[in-house]
């Protein structure tokens, strides 16, 4: 399933952007891709919701314990993942917030045109999520890196896009 | 503004507002929102009436609630909904009358025929017209507004009673069922919930209901009044239709009470016959007859329908949510109708008072019940769900969801229309009793989501504003700005490809208001050109220019030019890096080209666009005076001493920074009426060519300096290509005169026929680290030149020389003349200043003094110091030449001491005019006279040699030497120079040379002849420091690194170069040609004489480096044999020498023979001496000792001295033996 993800920053400007298609598979119809970055930028007032509730009623039901609030206590960044947060049409939105809070936020489309919502797999969702994390943080740790900036290294998008190859178009 | 919904709408009564007579808009409109205000109409205010369905007496708490519109909108779309939504058919039309010529009456009945659907038609009047008071005819002038609402109100009940009674004995049809294709069906993208659940769900619903609907149809009391009789199932729908139909009606009458039994009813009966869509409707009426009722503070029981359908857990009122519905002060009053208090069920279901509900969360649940019945629905052919029905829906409970999560308490802004309120920060009721609790954001907007389940774009334009307005404001009270902004941009996208340009015209300001809006939600407000912090913001480049796209194409399809070229100058701004090539063209072309004829203030937007401005001289014009500051000479002294100073990190550049302001504050000079060339170059960010079409000046530029009349046309269209810089250059010329200097800042420059505006000169961009207290994005050039008046043109006219052309004799002089015009008409040049300068000096280096050693330096400088001051010199300087008038100047030009690589020279004369008002500068121009010399070679010296003078000298005729020359000299002190002096000029020569004390007879030297001359000289005195004085430095102020040599070297450099320089000032020779003109000059040795070597050092200075010396002396150079020969040698000690010691010496003679220059042994045959050749003496106390020889045979002997076997004397003794006679 084809997938469309960016990462945020702080001033709700794309630090990242991609966009993980299977050639076998369906691709984002032309006149999505074009709307793609406005739902996901729709989607960020949700997340920017979530974010302050402690008892979120909804999104990630992954079985942590309240919302990313509570998550500064816990010793893993389980509490990031904050599941599916919206959803347009057919195309359901993830979301996943770091503790600088940038947002990584995701589209993910169904194989079909059917225009059934999509269903998420949180496991291996949130798995790219934590694992994409990591890298984000290994880049924020480059001196010549400046937060909020576009991240261009190439080494960088090879890696989350294996990363998506490994969890998500599968 | 009318186009959201509200989740009451279904009780208001929609009112058609329609002007009658003349109006302005602004007028009209103003009126039509102090109906707005005054929406609401109180049923205890109303006249009763006798219909007793309709009698406002009936529910006095009611009200009736006006929507007023000004537009019919979709009337004929939801025509086949009229039967099925009550409420969307315009019921009530008000003519708002001003100076309307037809009589009351007459204008009243063709509102009515032109408006037939409309069931109550009303005039109001806003003039002072004695109108005839009827029933539909109002006049606000002479009563208030409010009372009119109310009359109108009971216009409205009357009628709406007739109109029910017409509704009686029709069978109600879904609307599917009667607008067949034209109502679109609910188009659900996932499949309606047909499966497992929803229906075991209704059928143990319908099951358990089975009992009390029987019940409950015995019991209505009102359905007999309908004359409906229980039947077949086709007949308790079609009853039940009604009946649901009947309470919409009373829902607008405003008797909520009555409505929401109706809808009770109604809904269980519904249900059990599975009409799923008029049950769903039913089930809406009955949420917004309980809300009303709450708002009223109404106490009511919730209909055992509802508990049955919906699990009571839902929304009972728990012990942290309660306090939202029980807030009425009547409450205790606990007014209960006699109906209401029949329909109470007492079997299983519990009568659930209101107090007991959390109202919004019943409402939830009903709603979730709403939708699945109209999804149910869906699977039907005809009784389906309309998808407008279905949307709005949604939407109004989503209003209604997004209200509660706004406001702490139901408040009057509830019947309002939701654009109309703002969403009030009511942070203040911090106490648990709010609306607030009951839903969250995300709740709302998982609700609000159900719209994207349905295919949107498959519904009708008005449909679509609709929906997505409302969506868009419920956003907005979320304060979900990006979620508004992107449901914005859907409804303007799903707006673009239609042709509604009616529509489009009359939401035009709302369109331009929302676009704005939606720019700045997404964050295109910002000015990078301006502000360095927004350059640098990283942003959503695809969003933002997506946005603006869009909001071009809005604004062309709406045809207001004006907008559309402000988005597309935005855009081309702010995002040109993100536009393909062919978009900028389109845009440059077809947005912002096409309408700057039409619109005001388009100038061009690239700040940047000059990127230089530069005036340059033509090459082929006069030169322009300089700027001469007179004064002294102070600050050339010190740029000369600043190049010689070693400077270490020259290398490195670091001067070059430190020298950089220096050339940056040069302003240029330009003459009066000069014609110069102006260099402008021009930036093209863009993909487009950019076409330069109008330069011109400012005007506080324009009066110093133009453009040539024609070139600006000839040149101009100029075009620059994509993404490039061009430079452009244009003939100026120059008008007026600018004492100290003029600044161009910028320049007026128009592109693409385009008004000009003036641009400054950016030079470079400035970073965002960089501090300055200016705020600009650019850093600003300027062009500084000074423009100065006529000055005097001084003019070589000639002189004696033949083509300044010059053969001349080695050490000799010359006279000779120039003549020089001031070609100037007025202007007389009264500042002059002589210099000159010789190819020796331009062809040195300036660094030519670094790598010569100290003796070298010393002669170039000797002859460039001569150079400068005797070489040249110009007897009769003027003060000024004047205007138009030649002077003749005499020249004396002295070559005795140039060099022979003399070749040429060069008299500049430094001229100008010198205000006599202001004397510390000029502007100075410089007349260069080149002059060239052929050198021939006159007489030279060949060479130079010194021996020395061992004994005297016999004087004779043959003698080079006269005797009175050999008297005047100690030939122990003296030595003998031998200069042979060449004649290498076609003349003879008579030659006179001099050397100190002695000096030659004068001497013929034929042509091409060379000639010795002897010269005695003395030994240079001992006494002189050779070692410690050092080589004089004629340029001060000089950083010399170390030369490397050692202590010895040095000193015996000083040492050559001393000995050379008392040489050279001996030697003197003059001489004199014996051709017609008798040319006369002097030898000049230092040109001559190279370095002296070591041995001829070694002759004329006899203080070798020795810590002793032995003088030895003998009476006689002759003695025969057999006589006594008595020697004597000194001691002295040299204290200052490093190797002195204290102490005896040992003190030997050493004998030798003279022809052949062996040592004669100890004991020999030939001389003998008297005592020991070796003597202890003690050099300090300089006796002398003795050593007397006897010689045996004859020869010529010498006799040396050695000290402690390593020092030996200078110079021996030299003896002859000769035979007795």
């Amino acid at each position: 399933m084809p997938c469309y993800f960016a990462i945020i920053g702080a001033k709700d400007n794309p630090i990242y952007e991609a966009e993980f298609t299977n050639p076998q598979l369906n691709q984002f119809p032309p006149e999505l891709k074009e709307l793609n970055p406005f739902i996901l930028h729709a989607s960020l007032d949700i997340l920017e919701d979530l974010q302050w509730q402690a008892h979120p009623q909804s999104g990630a039901s992954t079985g942590t314990s309240g919302g990313f609030l509570r998550s500064r206590s816990s010793a893993n960044n389980s509490n990031c993942y904050l599941g599916k947060i919206d959803h347009f049409y057919g195309l359901a939105i993830t979301g996943y917030l770091s503790y600088g809070n940038m947002k990584f936020v995701m589209i993910h489309s169904g194989n079909t045109n059917s225009g059934l919502p999509v269903t998420i797999e949180d496991g291996p969702v949130k798995s790219f999520y934590q694992e994409v994390h990591e890298l984000y943080i290994k880049t924020l740790m480059n001196p010549f890196y400046k937060l909020n900036e576009p991240i261009t290294s190439p080494v960088f998008d090879s890696k989350v896009r294996t990363l998506a190859k490994r969890y998500l178009t599968k | 503004m009318t186009q959201d919904v509200s989740l009451i709408e279904p009780a208001k009564v929609r009112t058609l507002v329609v002007p009658v007579g003349e109006w302005t808009r602004s007028r009209f409109m103003e009126k039509v929102g102090e109906l707005q205000e005054r929406f609401e109409a109180r049923l205890v205010d109303i006249t009763p009436l006798e219909d007793p369905n309709f009698n406002p007496q009936g529910f006095p708490q009611g009200r009736l609630l006006f929507d007023f519109h000004t537009t019919l909108s979709n009337e004929e779309q939801a025509f086949f909904l009229h039967d099925f939504e009550l409420y969307r058919k315009t019921f009530v039309l008000i003519g708002l009358v001003n100076k309307e010529l037809r009589a009351p009456q007459e204008a009243l009945e063709l509102l009515q025929k032109k408006f037939p659907d409309s069931i109550s038609h009303n005039l109001v009047y806003f003039e002072d017209l004695p109108v005839d008071d009827s029933k539909n005819i109002h006049c606000a002038f002479n009563s208030s507004l409010e009372t009119i609402i109310c009359d109108i109100g009971r216009n409205f009940l009357e009628a709406l009673g007739l109109y029910y009674a017409s509704y009686k004995h029709v069978t109600l049809r879904s609307p599917g069922a009667m607008g067949g294709a034209s109502i679109s069906k609910t188009a659900l993208m996932r499949q309606p919930q047909l499966t497992t659940t929803s229906s075991s769900s209704s059928r143990i619903l319908s099951n358990s209901l089975d009992t009390n609907t029987g019940s409950s149809l015995k019991r209505s009391t009102s359905f007999k009044s309908l004359g409906l009789n229980s039947g077949s199932s086709d007949q308790m729908k079609a009853k039940a239709r009604q009946y649901k139909i009947f309470g919409n009606f009373k829902l607008l009458a405003g008797r909520y009470m009555d409505a929401m039994q109706n809808f009770a009813e109604a809904a269980s009966t519904l249900h059990k016959f599975h009409d799923h869509i008029w049950l769903g409707s039913a089930l809406e009426g009955l949420a917004i007859s309980m809300l009303l009722l709450t708002y009223l503070r109404v106490p009511f029981q919730v209909p055992p329908f509802v508990s049955a359908i919906c699990p009571l857990k839902e929304f009972e009122a728990n012990s942290s949510q309660t306090g939202s519905a029980p807030r009425s002060s009547m409450a205790s009053a606990s007014v209960q109708s006699p109906r209401n208090s029949m329909s109470s069920i007492s079997s299983k279901i519990a009568v659930i008072e209101s107090q007991n509900v959390a109202l919004p969360l019943l409402i939830k649940c009903i709603s979730e019940k709403v939708l699945h019945y109209y999804e149910v629905s869906l699977s039907h052919n005809t009784e389906f769900a309309p998808q407008i029905v279905y949307c709005e829906h949604i939407l109004r409970v989503a209003r209604f969801m997004s209200y509660c999560h706004s406001h702490s308490e139901l408040e009057k802004d509830l019947l309002k229309n939701g654009a109309n309120y703002q969403p009030v920060a009511s942070e203040l009721n911090l106490g648990g009793s709010s609306l607030k609790n009951y839903f969250s954001k995300w709740e709302i907007c998982h609700y609000t989501n159900r719209l994207f389940e349905l295919q949107l774009k498959q519904m009708d334009l008005g449909s679509q504003i609709k929906v997505y307005t409302s969506l868009a404001l419920i956003y907005r009270d979320l304060n979900f700005e990006r979620k508004q902004a992107f449901i914005s941009r859907i409804l303007l996208v799903s707006l673009l490809p239609r042709h509604a340009s009616e529509s489009l015209l009359i939401h035009g300001d709302l369109h331009n208001n929302k676009v704005e809006c939606l720019l700045e939600a997404y964050g295109v407000n910002r000015s990078p050109e301006k502000s360095i912090d927004d350059a640098a913001r990283c942003s959503w480049v695809i969003l933002q220019k997506n946005v603006l796209m869009l909001a071009i194409n809005m604004a062309s399809k709406a045809k207001d030019g004006q907008k559309v070229c402000e988005y597309s100058l935005l855009l081309l701004q702010k995002y040109s890096h993100a536009l393909t090539q062919h978009e900028q063209k389109t845009i440059l072309q077809n947005n912002i080209l096409a309408f700057s004829a039409t619109t005001k203030d388009i100038a061009y937007w690239d700040p940047f666009v000059l990127r230089k401005l530069y005036i340059v001289q033509l090459e082929n014009h006069k030169v322009v005076p300089q700027k001469k500051l007179i004064s002294n000479g102070k600050d050339q002294e010190i740029t000369q001493h600043n190049s010689q100073v070693f400077n270490p990190f020259r290398n490195y550049g670091v001067r070059d920074t430190a020298s950089k302001p220096k050339s940056a504050t040069a302003a240029s000079s330009f003459l009066l009426g000069e014609t110069a060339e102006m260099v402008l170059g021009f930036q093209n960010p863009f993909k487009f060519d950019l076409i330069v079409t109008h330069l011109s000046f400012e005007e506080c530029d324009k009066q110093y300096v133009d453009f040539l009349s024609s070139s600006v046309r000839r040149e101009l269209p100029f075009t620059v290509k994509p993404n490039s810089l061009a430079s452009i250059h244009l003939p100026v010329s120059f008008s007026k005169e600018v004492s100290t200097k003029h600044v161009i800042q910028r320049l007026n420059i128009g592109v693409f026929g385009l008004e000009p505006t003036p641009f400054n000169i950016v030079t470079a961009e400035r970073m965002r680290n960089e501090s300055s207290e200016e705020s600009g994005r650019g850093k600003y050039g300027t062009f500084e030149f000074r423009v100065i008046r006529e000055q005097p043109d001084l003019e070589f006219v000639g002189s004696t020389f033949n083509d300044n052309c010059q053969m001349m004799l080695e050490g000799t002089k010359e006279t000779f003349k120039i003549v020089l015009r001031n070609q100037s008409l007025s202007q007389s040049a009264n500042y002059l200043h002589f210099s000159h300068t010789t190819n020796i000096e331009t062809n040195l280096s300036v660094d030519y003094w670094k790598k010569l050693p100290p003796d070298d330096l010393y002669d170039v400088e000797k002859q460039l110091i001569w150079l400068k001051q005797d070489c040249l010199k110009i007897c009769d300087i003027p003060d000024e030449i004047a205007a138009n008038s030649s002077i003749e100047l005499t020249v004396d030009l002295d070559i005795t001491q140039a060099p022979f690589d003399f070749k040429n020279f060069d008299i500049i004369i430094e001229y100008g005019f010198r205000p006599a008002h202001d004397d510390h500068f000029a502007f100075t121009k410089t007349l260069t006279i080149p002059f060239n010399i052929t050198l021939k070679r006159s007489l030279e010296v060949s060479s130079l040699e010194v021996i020395p003078l061992p004994e005297p000298f016999p004087a004779g005729d043959n003698s080079i030497l006269h005797a009175s020359d050999t008297e005047k000299l100690n030939f122990n002190k003296g030595a003998l120079l031998l200069l042979d002096i060449r004649n290498s000029w076609d003349e003879s020569a008579t030659v006179r040379l001099c050397c100190d004390k002695f000096s030659s007879n004068p001497q013929t030297l034929t042509a091409q002849s060379t000639k010795r001359f002897v010269v005695p000289i003395e030994k240079l005195d001992a006494s002189f420091s050779w070692s410690s004085k050092e080589i004089p430095k004629l340029v001060g102020g000089r950083q010399f690194v170390s030369s490397g040599m050692t202590r010895d070297q040095v000193v015996a450099m000083r040492r050559n170069f001393w000995c050379r320089e008392i040489l050279l000032q001996f030697l003197k020779c003059e001489w004199k040609f014996h051709d017609v003109r008798a040319t006369h000059g002097e030898v000049c040795f230092r040109q001559h004489l190279d370095k002296v070597d070591a041995r001829t050092v070694d002759i004329l200075c006899q203080q070798r480096d020795a810590p002793y010396h032995v003088q030895i002396s003998s009476p006689q150079a002759t003695i025969r044999m057999g006589e006594t020969l008595k020697l004597t040698a000194c001691v002295t000690a040299n204290t200052h020498h490093p190797k002195y010691a204290e102490g005896m010496v040992q003190l030997d003679f050493l004998l030798y023979n003279r022809h052949t220059g062996l040592a004669l042994p100890k004991s020999n045959t030939r001389l003998l001496y008297n005592g020991q050749l070796s003597h202890l003496v003690d050099p300090t106390t300089g006796i002398a000792v003795n050593l007397d020889i006897l010689p045996i045979d004859t020869g010529e002997f010498e006799v040396g001295c050695c000290v402690d076997e390593t020092h030996f004397n200078d110079e021996p003794v030299y003896f002859r033996v000769e035979r007795s006679h």
